[in-house]
């Protein structure tokens, strides 16, 4: 390749990099934390789920049964029952759904009225009704109590901006993201030889090159994976959702989504056979080792025709499944994935979207990779961007001035910085609303302080007579919250290093003790560390057309 | 199993290690690559062969990125 080519495909690197860095970060360091969102932050942000007993599965038809008594017939339409601590809900809940609203209301010619439903909430361990609310099935959904695992899983997807602009923000950033790897395979075409070279002590220059480059590299697929399946969620909904609608169904999302996602309806017999929920509960939860049962979707509740559709994850698939059963035997009819039944390879690699994305499909052990790699993703726009700075500092002839790259420095240290105070400022947050406040929807209101303090650690940064002490400061206020987790959970939850054997909340005592080695390492690395000036010489030069331009 | 797969990963990547560079040795990219097939076969025992693929494409990049960044360390330990 021809090196103008090159230092043009360098330049569109650098300014992609310089634009959305910062943000870059921003992602992929809550997307590290999102990994444990789903699992082991729920259980450490509710003590409540920790070391859940496996409801009966004849208590759950019990249930079922009991308040299916108290609604009127058109609920009975569906019953989704969502099993605690599986599912983004936290009590055993069931929900009974009329499809088309209030058959007494008037409805428009051509349209339905709104779903609605009555959703009953348990306790998962009394199994006591603790809620019981009714209104449209948005109304339910939306009005659920989030924690601080919701929360930051939630700002990863959109940025708490809203659908369509969050979505479609973290969208393009996986496109920008591909867009930074193709040109850095470019630039960097000859760095597999020196995959294993990292010289961080000849000067920062050749630190942050290096790193750059080391972490780069060999998270190539790593990131290339993050990159695009990150761009496919961010994107599905908001530009393929009504493309492929707009080409295949005239324009009808709704028709679209139903193609792929919507149970059938079952043909109602009026033939009245008691649908088999324990039975088949027992069943799904037995078809493989590992499996989690997370909700059950019944359609025609009662009668012969019943069909019960299992929300199933974990065994030998990567991706969530549906488990297929009639309802009025229990018997296993098949299963698939959402995508997967439609056949073909296509709908298999999509099946695996969210898997990949997210590491979810090999537990504790796949996730811990997922996050290492993600802090290695968030590592490298960081580098990157540091990089650009010291060789414009230390260029000759600098294309800005010292001001405008140190006020650029600022937004760094602040930003980024920021985040991961933010970040670790949801775990003391989380208990103090969950227990020393009225708030039943800590996720609502958490936001307060995330943002808060993200915009304190920025103007803290921009306004700081250097910003190098700054990020030494806020290095040590990360560790000092770090170490803070153990004790928050300690005072809030009980749960500790010498109980765990007894309560079984392995998880969160486990999150309490990473949490605690980071912070004293951090502070041991930190006080080793005195910041310096910047430095005035250059990089040694190395074989590679980057350094050349 | 899985920490035997991940040894057996380590050891792979450190023989085509050599001195901070790639290995031009034929010899070694031979035993590298029989090593980490049988690593990938220890991973797909344990995960299922898909899963395996992807956890073997992971912890090898986070192996070699730990390794790369520890070395210096550990030349200047030698040295």
């Amino acid at each position: 390749m021809k090196i103008k080519t090159i230092k043009k495909l360098y330049t569109l690197h650098s300014w992609v990099g310089i634009i959305t860095g910062i943000l870059l970060f921003v992602i992929a360091f809550t997307g590290a934390m999102s990994v444990f969102g789903r699992g082991e932050l729920k259980l450490w942000a509710n003590p409540q789920l920790r070391a859940l007993p496996l409801i009966p599965s004849e208590r759950v038809e019990q249930l079922v049964l009991d308040y299916s008594e108290k609604v009127a017939l058109h609920y009975k339409e569906e019953v989704l029952i969502f099993l605690p601590g599986t599912s983004f809900l936290n009590n055993l809940t069931i929900v009974f759904e009329a499809h088309h609203g209030d058959p007494t209301l008037p409805q428009e010619a051509g349209k339905h009225n709104p779903a609605i439903g009555v959703m009953f909430e348990f306790d998962p361990i009394s199994h006591a009704l603790i809620n019981r609310r009714e209104g449209t099935i948005t109304e339910l959904f939306e009005h659920r109590e989030t924690d601080m695992a919701d929360f930051i899983v939630d700002f990863h997807a959109d940025l708490h901006l809203g659908r369509p602009i969050g979505l479609l923000t973290t969208g393009i950033l996986g496109l920008t993201m591909m867009l930074s790897i193709v040109t850095g395979i470019f630039i960097h075409r000859k760095i597999i030889r020196q995959i294993f070279t990292f010289r961080p002590r000849k000067n920062i220059s050749l630190l942050l090159s290096d790193g750059h480059k080391v972490i780069g590299v060999w998270g190539l697929l790593f990131n290339s994976v993050i990159a695009f399946t990150g761009a496919f969620l961010g994107l599905a909904v908001v530009v393929l959702l009504p493309a492929a609608a707009f080409v295949s169904f005239g324009g009808d999302q709704e028709k679209l989504v139903e193609t792929f996602t919507a149970m059938p309806e079952v043909v109602i017999l009026d033939v009245a056979q008691p649908t088999q929920i324990s039975k088949i509960i027992d069943n799904a939860r037995a078809l493989e080792s590992d499996i989690v049962l997370s909700s059950l979707t019944i359609q025609g509740y009662g009668d012969k025709s019943a069909m019960v559709y299992a929300g199933i994850s974990g065994g030998d698939s990567m991706a969530g499944q549906t488990a297929v059963y009639q309802g009025n035997d229990g018997v296993l009819l098949k299963t698939y994935g959402n995508f997967g039944r439609l056949g073909g390879f296509s709908g298999q690699v999509l099946d695996l979207m969210f898997s990949l994305h997210f590491g979810n499909f090999g537990g504790i052990f796949v996730k811990v990779i997922w996050a290492f790699l993600g802090l290695g993703t968030a590592l490298l726009p960081l580098t990157g961007l540091m990089l650009w700075m010291e060789r414009g500092v230390n260029a000759a002839n600098p294309k800005y001035s010292a001001k405008t790259y140190q006020r650029f420095n600022r937004l760094i240290v602040g930003g980024c910085g920021g985040i991961v105070v933010a970040t670790l400022a949801l775990f003391p947050s989380q208990m103090i609303f969950k227990y020393l406040t009225a708030v039943s929807d800590v996720g609502a209101v958490i936001g307060w302080v995330f943002f808060g303090s993200w915009l304190a650690t920025i103007l803290w940064a921009m306004v700081s007579p250097c910003e190098k002490k700054t990020a030494k400061h806020i290095g040590y206020l990360t560790a000092a919250l770090l170490i803070s987790i153990m004790p928050t959970n300690i005072f809030f939850s009980a749960s500790h290093l010498f109980n765990v054997f007894s309560n079984g909340h392995y998880v969160s005592v486990g999150i309490d003790v990473i949490a605690l080695l980071s912070g004293s390492y951090l502070i041991v690395k930190l006080k080793g560390y005195v910041p310096k000036q910047p430095v005035n010489e250059v990089a040694t030069p190395l074989n590679d057309t980057t350094e050349a331009i | 199993m899985l920490l035997l797969a991940s040894i057996l990963l380590i050891i792979s990547l450190l023989i085509v290690n050599e001195n901070g560079q790639l290995s031009p040795q034929k010899f070694r990219w031979a035993a590298a690559i029989a090593i980490l097939i049988v690593s990938g076969i220890l991973f797909a025992q344990e995960l299922g062969t898909l899963r395996a693929v992807f956890v073997l494409l992971a912890m090898g990049s986070l192996l070699g990125t730990l390794m790369t960044l520890w070395q210096w360390r550990i030349n200047l330990t030698r040295s």
